[in-house]
């Protein structure tokens, strides 16, 4: 089988009945990387935290379950990472954030040019391969791992990873000297 | 350079902008409470296809009495389905969307309590958000204390606010217009919260300022939106937009509560009257928040509220859209609803449903394969040999797979009826496309996949909630949550 949703949300195996963990012990310890991980994939910082409390509602309402699981954490990447392909989520989740950051706080600085280059880089790649790279990159995720969070096999992210990092070199112009 | 000399600087690169985009997000002042309640699901969830969306329909208001509110339900109108005949070229049409009935969660901000008084010269208006720790700004705000708390005091247009912090993750915002904005500060020091709402110290409002009632805030600020706020009402949609979304056309149509008319635009800035088919409607201009400058028209009608929203175009061309609206009956409405413009490239699988169970499934130019259900989509690729169930609250409805070339496939329900019966080879993967729907009752699916060298069987059980499969490659067993 080469892919299992359960609509946005993906159905993690194995499954293995585990002390359930405290919900808001893992929220609080993954929702910057998961922030982090949409804003690589989207850009945007207000469809990334939504996205993200997307994700962490989800994972509530099933929480007796997905808590059982080795990595529930693995589980709320991949339904950001579902939930931050699509053009229209991250379009709608911008104007849902809108009230929600409006008049809100001051934004820290942003990201130094080089990083947000290289970002924007990773996002015009095509989408399974920016989000191999993301875990990559952002995660230091093995082929394993990024595998098994995105429910593909593992020769199939390595061929992602594979051209993803050569067509990433090549935007950044860092393989203006192959060949030649 | 050698090409391993290539990727180890990429990876160099990599680890840089890894570490900068991790400070960055470690310096954003994110949500300490962790979500709770419901996001939006379904119905609601499927308004994510949509740039601006409200969710928050007026069919009900919020009565004060000493108990605290209490929600008294309006009577439903009846459904006013409106089409454009115009709409700016270059945004193609994405598709519509049925609001309400969802018992979604209210998100970060509590509704806007009005106050007015009968000539409408002074206008109050109250509201609550949970917005976490961190510094308040507003654009052009100064600082201020309220009774020793950190706050920010703010005019725009016509309103002056307070906003300061109530509590430890709570932000407590008072505007007001006419007069009563010289007292504002003195208001704020009397201002407490109950629950989501803002509360004064007896006899501090004046006399003759009325509660008008309760509103969700994307009522006061018409072009921005927001749905994490429960729809207890019914309404619909319908969405525009270009790739880069730099341009849509949104129109959204939501029963009315008893003030919206008297709030419209309350919020905006640049606000102006025109007429609309008769109607008195606002035209406003949503302040720019990011990227995002929305325009907006809006008023009542026939017991709802009317909204057309533009992003990337003036007003001008809002109040065209806004004009060319017209009724049309709910089957003509749904045929148009259903004319989604694809992307170029996309192959459309097959497609069903009415209302909010519309769905479609397609394959894009990218090799996703994408499901949209109620004008929600999801993609995933690159398509392969494979099996998807979709689950709405946890029930099956649709069943969606790929087969190898040449694949006989069956989709049959639990009586032996066929559910998929023309399954849609691509000519150019040759991969065999099924979808099906799983009728209401239906209580297992069996799906049969053949390729001449072996058959793949899964049973899809709806009342356990299972996968089972036998046969053929990858076959396997797992349990949906």
């Amino acid at each position: 089988m080469a892919f299992l949703m359960s609509g946005d949300e993906p159905v993690p195996v194995p499954v293995r009945l585990e002390r359930l963990e405290d919900f808001d012990a893992f929220y609080a310890a993954n929702l910057r990387p998961v922030v982090a991980l949409v804003f690589s994939l989207t850009g945007s910082r207000a469809a990334a935290e939504d996205v993200a409390q997307d994700a962490f509602a989800a994972a509530f309402r099933r929480w007796a379950t997905v808590g059982t699981y080795d990595e529930p954490g693995a589980w709320v990447r991949r339904v950001a990472v579902n939930r931050a392909v699509s053009r229209h989520r991250k379009l709608a989740s911008e104007g849902r954030a809108l009230l929600r950051l409006a008049g809100r706080r001051e934004d820290p600085a942003a990201l130094e040019p080089a990083d947000d280059e290289f970002w924007r880089s990773v996002r015009a790649l095509p989408t399974r391969q920016a989000q191999v790279v993301a875990l990559h990159y952002l995660e230091d995720r093995s082929v394993e791992d990024i595998a098994h969070l995105l429910g593909v096999a593992e020769p199939t992210v390595r061929v992602h990873l594979h051209r993803g990092r050569h067509e990433l070199a090549r935007k950044l112009g860092l393989d203006g000297e192959v060949g030649r | 350079m050698s090409d391993e000399q290539v990727l180890l600087e990429l990876d160099a690169r990599g680890a840089s902008a890894a570490a900068g985009l991790r400070a960055y997000v470690d310096g954003l002042d994110l949500a300490t409470t962790p979500p709770r309640r419901s996001r939006p699901r379904r119905g609601l969830l499927a308004a994510a296809t949509l740039l601006v969306i409200a969710l928050a329909a007026a069919a009900v208001w919020v009565a004060r009495s000493d108990e605290g509110p209490k929600v008294k339900t309006v009577d439903h109108p009846s459904p006013l389905y409106l089409f454009p005949d115009h709409v700016p070229d270059g945004v193609p049409f994405r598709g519509s969307l049925d609001i309400g009935g969802s018992a979604g969660g209210i998100g970060p901000l509590g509704p806007a309590e009005v106050y007015a008084t009968r000539d409408r010269a002074d206008v109050l208006v109250t509201f609550t958000a949970k917005l976490g720790s961190g510094q308040i700004t507003f654009p052009g705000g100064h600082p201020i204390t309220v009774d020793g708390r950190p706050g920010t005091t703010s005019s725009a247009g016509n309103f002056r606010g307070v906003a300061f912090r109530s509590d430890a993750d709570r932000v407590l915002s008072i505007a007001g217009r006419g007069p009563i904005a010289d007292d504002i500060v003195h208001l704020a020091e009397h201002a407490t919260t109950r629950a989501d709402q803002v509360e004064f110290t007896d006899g501090v409002l004046p006399d003759d300022l009325e509660r008008l009632g309760a509103v969700p805030l994307d009522r006061l600020a018409l072009g921005t939106f927001f749905a994490g706020v429960g729809g207890l009402g019914e309404g619909r949609s319908l969405t525009w937009a270009s790739e880069d979304a730099a341009r849509s056309v949104v129109v959204v149509v939501q029963e009315a509560g008893p003030i919206d008319e008297q709030v419209l635009g309350l919020l905006d800035r640049e606000v102006r009257h025109t007429s609309v088919a008769g109607h008195d409607a606002v035209v406003s201009r949503t302040a720019a928040q990011s990227n995002v400058d929305s325009r907006a028209v809006a008023w009542v009608q026939d017991g709802h509220l009317v909204r057309v929203v533009t992003r990337g175009y003036d007003a001008q061309e809002a109040v065209a859209v806004a004009r060319s609206l017209h009724e049309i009956s709910l089957a003509e409405y749904d045929r148009r609803a259903a004319r989604v413009e694809l992307p170029p490239g996309t192959r459309t699988i097959a497609s069903g449903g009415e209302g909010a169970g519309r769905w479609q499934v397609s394959r894009d130019a990218g090799q996703n394969l994408c499901i949209d259900r109620g004008g929600d989509t999801s993609c995933d690729g690159p398509v392969d040999v494979g099996f998807i169930e979709v689950n709405d609250d946890a029930r099956p409805t649709l069943v969606v797979g790929t087969g190898p070339p040449g694949s006989n496939v069956d989709v049959l329900d639990g009586s032996r009826s066929l559910l998929a019966a023309d399954p849609l080879e691509l000519d150019d993967d040759g991969l065999v496309y099924f979808a099906a729907e799983v009728p209401e009752g239906v209580t297992s699916v069996d799906v049969t996949v053949d390729d001449g060298q072996g058959t793949d069987r899964r049973t899809v059980r709806t009342d356990h909630g299972s996968i089972s499969s036998t046969g053929g490659a990858g076959a396997t067993t797992t349990s949906i949550p």
